[in-house]
C-alpha cells in the first residue's frame, strides 16, 4: 500500500500511467486495460485509476486508499482556498486576476478541443455527425447534458461497429 | 430541499457525468450549478474553472469543494466532494462486478463505447469552449490578452506547467484590466 503516496497533483491521465509503471507492480497490457474502463465509464478518470489500481494491488483497502490519496490534497487545497477567497471575493483587483486567467484558461481548453476532435474525427463522416448532435443538443436546444451524452453515445454505436475498430 | 441534501444530489449527477476527463465535465457542472440553480454566476464560474486549473486535482471534485463550502462550510464541502467521488465509483463497482461474471466479449464491448465516446467528448468539450470563451467576447483587451497566451503557450515551459501560464495571465490581468 506505501505504492500510494502519490497523492498530490494527479491531473493528467499519462502522468498517472508513468507512475504506475515506474512502480513495477502492474503490467503493461493491465494498466491499459485499466485506462480503458478509467475512460468508458464516468467519474473523474484520476479518481476512477486510483480505484481500479488500489483495488487490484490491495483489495479494497488499496482501493479507499487510493482514492483517499488522490482527492484529499485537491479538496484541502480548495478548502483553505475558498475561506481566503470569499472573503475578498469582492475586491477588484482578484476580479481582474480571474478574468486575466480565463484567457488563458480559454487557450488551454482550445487546444485541447482541437487535439481531441482530430483524435476522434478519425472516422469519418459518422464522428462528425456525432460531434454535431451533441453540439446541437447542447448549445442549440441548450438540453440537460446527460440527453446530449445518451444521445450522442446511441448515434454512434448505432452508426455501425464495424467502422469503429 | 434540505441544502445538504440537494449538495448531495447534483454532485452526485455531475460525477455520472463526468466521462472523459476533466474539462468535458464543464458543461455538466455549467447546467447544474448556473443554468438551473442560481448557486454560481457566470463570473463566479468562470472563477472557479480557472481556480480548478491552477490548483491539483480533477476539477468536478475542486468544483464540488468551494461551491460546497459557500453553500453549506466544510460539512458541505465534504458532502459534495464526496458525492461527486463515490456516485461514479458505485457505477464501476457494480459494472466490474457484472463484468467478472460474464466472461469473454466484455472488454470488447467496453472498448467499443470508449471509442463512441471519442466524438461525444469532443463536443462535449466545444460546448464547455464555447462556455468560457462567452464572457470574454465583448472586451476586445480580452480578445489581445488571450491571443497573447496563445502564443505564449507556444513555449515549452509553458506547456510543461499550465499553472504558470494561469499566473501569467491573471497577472496581466490585474495590471492591465
Amino acid at each position: 500500500m506505501g505504492a500510494f503516496t502519490f497523492g498530490g497533483g494527479i491531473v493528467m491521465l499519462g502522468f498517472i500511467e508513468k507512475e504506475l509503471r515506474s512502480t513495477g507492480l502492474i503490467d503493461t497490457d493491465e494498466i491499459s486495460g485499466m485506462m480503458v474502463l478509467a475512460t468508458a465509464f464516468p467519474g473523474p478518470v484520476a479518481v476512477n485509476m486510483a480505484f481500479l489500481a488500489g483495488r487490484r494491488l490491495a483489495g479494497i483497502r488499496g482501493a479507499v486508499l487510493a482514492i483517499i490519496g488522490t482527492s484529499l490534497p485537491p479538496f484541502l487545497t480548495i478548502l483553505l482556498l475558498s475561506k481566503v477567497l470569499l472573503r475578498s471575493m469582492h475586491e477588484p483587483w482578484l476580479a481582474s486576476f480571474f478574468l486575466g486567467a480565463t484567457c488563458a484558461v480559454v487557450v488551454i481548453i482550445g487546444q485541447v478541443v482541437y487535439g481531441m476532435t482530430k483524435i476522434s474525427f478519425g472516422r469519418g463522416w459518422k464522428d462528425v455527425l456525432t460531434f454535431a448532435l451533441v453540439v446541437f443538443l447542447l448549445m442549440g436546444l441548450q438540453l440537460h447534458p446527460f440527453i446530449a451524452l445518451g444521445s450522442g453515445l446511441f448515434l454512434r454505436l448505432l452508426l455501425g461497429e464495424g467502422d469503429i475498430s | 430541499m434540505n441544502v445538504l441534501w440537494t449538495l448531495v444530489v447534483v454532485f452526485g449527477r455531475i460525477g455520472l457525468g463526468a466521462f472523459g476527463g476533466g474539462l468535458a465535465t464543464i458543461p455538466f457542472i455549467h447546467f447544474e450549478l448556473v443554468v438551473t440553480r442560481p448557486w454560481l454566476s457566470e463570473r463566479a464560474f468562470s472563477e472557479v474553472v480557472s481556480l480548478a486549473q491552477m490548483t491539483p486535482g480533477p476539477i468536478a471534485v475542486n468544483a464540488a469543494t468551494f461551491v460546497g463550502y459557500r453553500l453549506a462550510g466544510v460539512t458541505g464541502a465534504i458532502m459534495a466532494t464526496f458525492s461527486v467521488i463515490a456516485a461514479p465509483l458505485t457505477l464501476l463497482l457494480g459494472a466490474l462486478f457484472l463484468l467478472s461474471k460474464s466472461s469473454g466479449a466484455w472488454k470488447k464491448r467496453v472498448e467499443q463505447v470508449q471509442r463512441a465516446l471519442r466524438p461525444v467528448v469532443s463536443g462535449m468539450l466545444f460546448a464547455a469552449f464555447w462556455v468560457i470563451l462567452r464572457p470574454l467576447v465583448h472586451d476586445w483587451r480580452l480578445w489581445s490578452l488571450t491571443a497573447a497566451m496563445f502564443f505564449l503557450s507556444r513555449l515549452s515551459v509553458m506547456s510543461r506547467f499550465p499553472q504558470l501560464l494561469l499566473l501569467v495571465a491573471g497577472f496581466l490581468g490585474v495590471c492591465l484590466l
